[in-house]
């Protein structure tokens, strides 16, 4: 999720209110959610966390910057903020005295609204963002403001090598795909997205089939029933549509190697982006791919972690995991001096290279199980990042038992399956490669 | 500094042993100092391209000339080329001592199991001459609010603005906290107002304020255009006094009036609770919030500091305005786009 206010402030704060809660118990996080529906058939799913007087909120729309057509880039950005606005004063006011925190934004497959604050404003919060969910305002004015905030930034991601050239990446993997611009879209675009797209979008969204709520609080199930049927009984009914899915491209080993990325517009210095198509079904891979993705990239003492320390070729070298139209692809990027660019490509595949031809020893594997697990307990700690993986699990498609029993499907894949999969995954003619030299 | 170690509470006895030896225990050797040395230099071009750090930077080393703090924190290129592994062992030396250190841990454990497997595994330790702060006597705010020029290649024009704040220790640090949370944070930050009725003057606008040992800084960043410059110079620097007279609270207006009125104040005591209720599932940054305060913290009485807060009224805000914001000019960074 793009969207969550000022990180700066809200860590410096978190610093400062520390020494406050000590000693206060700390509550061990849940790991599970589970399901209901509202009597339209909205879905909510629910996580009941007693301990810490916070409700936290979220609309989550199935489709995001998947749903643009061509000449739409930005749509899903501009109507999801559009739509989180609140346009009457005296609700503004009433929010900002309640001290509740509203971001909206949208991902490659999904579009979320949140809110967050105290449980006792949760009523008169929900009361406030339903009912401008229900008659968003869609003004000329409004319209402009948000536009003009995607264009910039839109233009800040562009003088970020590492985010150019994970867009790059994207576009050569899914080629005329949405994938391929900036969430917040694209200058053009943006000028020409007329007000009608945007009611669309909102139509198209704005309905059980592809609205879901996700809400982590202290309040017992009943009563966060009664007060959502009270502010969300509107919302039309509509049976799920799948996710959008594109056809990734079928790379030859030549067309790889052409990579190039235009998207760039930032300072002089060099960036190298790597990916992998992990195949299979995804609920089977995810798992694997996770466990896989921490001993490649997760920092000190990682399959690629020798580019940074040891051949002192690349700074800012990491790898995550991206989820895209029900793929899964592991990402690997770096940054580094314009002459060395691309003696770090080559280093890069040749480590996954080499990798994908001589696999895991069961020893390896293991540690990363256990880093795998820790890993997932640790970001789990954090509601957002539980929210997140959810929504990320729900925008692919997965049912909520793969969330909920996560940890075991880590702990099921064997030394075999997890080394069948390194090998169908790295080899060098199954490389996705940009490289970015700016002079 | 902070070293931070999460693992499962099983393991807390290995893993603090295993802090230990990172902490305390000097163990590089010239080529490993080399090898880092290469690659943090790389890491300095890289902060050299992104405009909030180089402009962060400049306006501490304008805010506290000839001080540490004046130093940016991801160093200085001709620093780290000059640094031997001789001169890493003396810094080592002199501050990784257990008297010059605090350890928070935060998790499923037992306080007397805790206890001792910190006698067991720290004990043997050495502490130095107990930990003591000279009060620098070059830490002044300058009189003559400066100005420095960047040309960089940004897609913004950034407009960063510094003023002295309270130190850690200080009084003045709560209300100042809240101040500064209206200010940069929430729907509605204060600091928009500065450029209200001028919706397309400015793209972003930021308020911080850093804490240190000795000293504080307010940190306002503004993104505009480059034409826009001087304007918005300016009504920023009409804004700040602004601020120790405005009316923070509804309980500042008469009662026909209060239903017209935003109560800032009642929102920002309510995001101060709302976020020490968050922060309690995030043992790293609470572990590593507990180290900084048992490290700064003064003998003086502490006070509970949400009481403190909540106790906070539209006059104290008014006062720690005036105290901080009104009476000295700002120093400025500005970062303009380099021409194509």
């Amino acid at each position: 999720m793009k969207e969550r206010g000022h990180p700066i402030t809200q860590l410096l704060l978190l610093l400062i209110l520390a020494s406050l809660v000590w000693p206060k118990t700390l509550p061990a996080q849940p790991l599970s959610f589970e399901v209901f529906s509202l009597e339209n058939g909205l879905k909510v799913y629910y996580q009941f966390q007693p301990g810490a007087n916070l409700t936290t909120v979220v609309f989550h729309f199935q489709g995001g910057q998947a749903l643009e057509t061509p000449g739409q880039a930005g749509l899903a950005y501009l109507a999801t903020r559009l739509m989180a606005e609140v346009t009457d004063e005296d609700r503004l006011s009433e929010l900002l005295a309640s001290g509740v925190n509203l971001s909206a934004g949208s991902r490659a497959d999904f579009s979320v609204i949140q809110f967050e604050g105290l449980t006792r404003h949760l009523d008169r919060t929900l009361a406030i963002v339903a009912a401008g969910l229900k008659n968003p305002l869609f003004s000329g004015p409004r319209i402009d403001r948000v536009r003009s905030t995607l264009r910039l930034e839109a233009g800040r991601e562009a003088c970020r090598l590492v985010d150019s050239a994970l867009i790059c990446l994207r576009r050569l993997i899914f080629p005329g795909s949405p994938y391929g611009q900036s969430l917040y879209g694209r200058e053009a675009d943006l000028r020409s997205i007329p007000r009608k797209d945007i009611s669309q979008f909102y139509d198209s969204i704005m309905n059980s089939g592809a609205l879901s709520l996700l809400v982590i609080t202290d309040l017992e199930k009943k009563s966060l029933q009664e007060i959502l049927a009270r502010h969300l009984s509107w919302v039309k009914g509509k049976t799920p549509v799948p996710g959008k899915r594109f056809q990734a491209a079928d790379l030859p080993p030549e067309k790889a190697a052409a990579g190039g990325c235009d998207h760039y517009q930032g300072p002089g210095g060099a960036a190298v982006a790597l990916g992998y198509l992990f195949p299979g079904e995804l609920a089977e891979t995810y798992p694997a791919a996770y466990l896989l993705e921490k001993i490649i990239g997760e920092g000190p003492g990682s399959l690629i972690w020798n580019l940074r320390q040891e051949s002192g070729l690349a700074y800012n070298l990491n790898s995550r995991l991206e989820i895209l139209g029900g793929r899964i692809i592991l990402v690997c990027y770096l940054e580094t001096e314009k002459e060395l660019a691309a003696s770090s490509l080559t280093f890069l595949k040749k480590t996954f290279s080499s990798l994908g031809q001589q696999g895991l020893d069961p020893e390896a594997l293991a540690r990363g199980k256990v880093m795998a697990r820790n890993s997932f307990r640790r970001e789990s700690f954090s509601r957002d990042s539980r929210l997140g993986f959810l929504s990320l699990v729900l925008a692919s498609g997965l049912p909520l038992d793969f969330f909920n029993n996560f940890l075991g499907l880590l702990d099921k894949k064997s030394p075999d399956q997890l080394n069948e999969l390194i090998r169908a995954t790295f080899s060098s003619d199954r490389a996705y490669e940009v490289v970015i030299v700016r002079e | 500094m902070f070293f931070e170690i999460s693992l499962p509470a099983d393991h807390l006895e290995s893993g603090l042993g295993l802090l230990k030896e990172v902490v305390f225990t000097f163990n590089l050797n010239e080529e490993s100092v080399e090898q880092e040395k290469a690659v943090l230099l790389k890491e300095l071009a890289d902060y050299s391209r992104q405009p909030e750090k180089v402009g962060l930077a400049r306006v501490y080393e304008l805010a506290f000339p000839g001080s540490g703090y004046a130093l940016p924190v991801f160093g200085k290129a001709e620093a780290i080329s000059r640094a031997g592994l001789s001169d890493l062992k003396s810094f080592h030396q002199k501050y990784f001592r257990p008297d010059n250190a605090a350890l928070a841990v935060v998790g499923n454990i037992e306080p007397e199991k805790l206890r001792s497997n910190l006698k067991t595994i720290f004990s043997d330790l050495r502490s130095g001459d107990g930990r003591s702060v000279r009060p620098n006597p070059t830490l002044k705010f300058p009189d003559s609010g400066s100005l420095v020029e960047i040309k960089m290649k940004v897609s913004d024009t950034y407009i960063m603005a510094g003023l002295p704040g309270p130190e850690y220790n200080s009084p003045d640090r709560p209300p100042m906290d809240l101040l500064s949370e209206l200010g940069g944070a929430g729907l509605s930050p204060l600091v928009y107002q500065a450029f209200a009725g001028q919706p397309d003057l400015i793209n972003s606008a930021r308020l911080h304020y850093f804490s240190h040992e000795q000293a504080g800084l307010i940190f306002i960043s503004v993104t505009t255009r480059e034409d826009r410059v001087p304007t918005v110079r300016r009504l920023l620097q009409n804004f700040l006094p602004r601020l120790a007279e405005m009316n923070y609270s509804r309980d500042d207006y008469l009662p026909d009036q209060q239903f017209l009125v935003f109560d800032f104040l009642q929102g920002g005591k309510n995001r101060f609770q709302w976020l020490s209720e968050k922060m309690t599932e995030s043992p790293p940054v609470l572990a590593l919030s507990l180290a900084r305060h048992l490290l700064l913290r003064n003998d003086r009485v502490q006070k509970n500091y949400l009481e403190t807060i909540n106790g906070l009224d539209s006059s104290s805000l008014r006062k720690i305005a005036r105290k901080y914001l009104s009476r000295t000019r700002p120093v400025w960074v500005v970062i303009t786009p380099e021409k194509k």
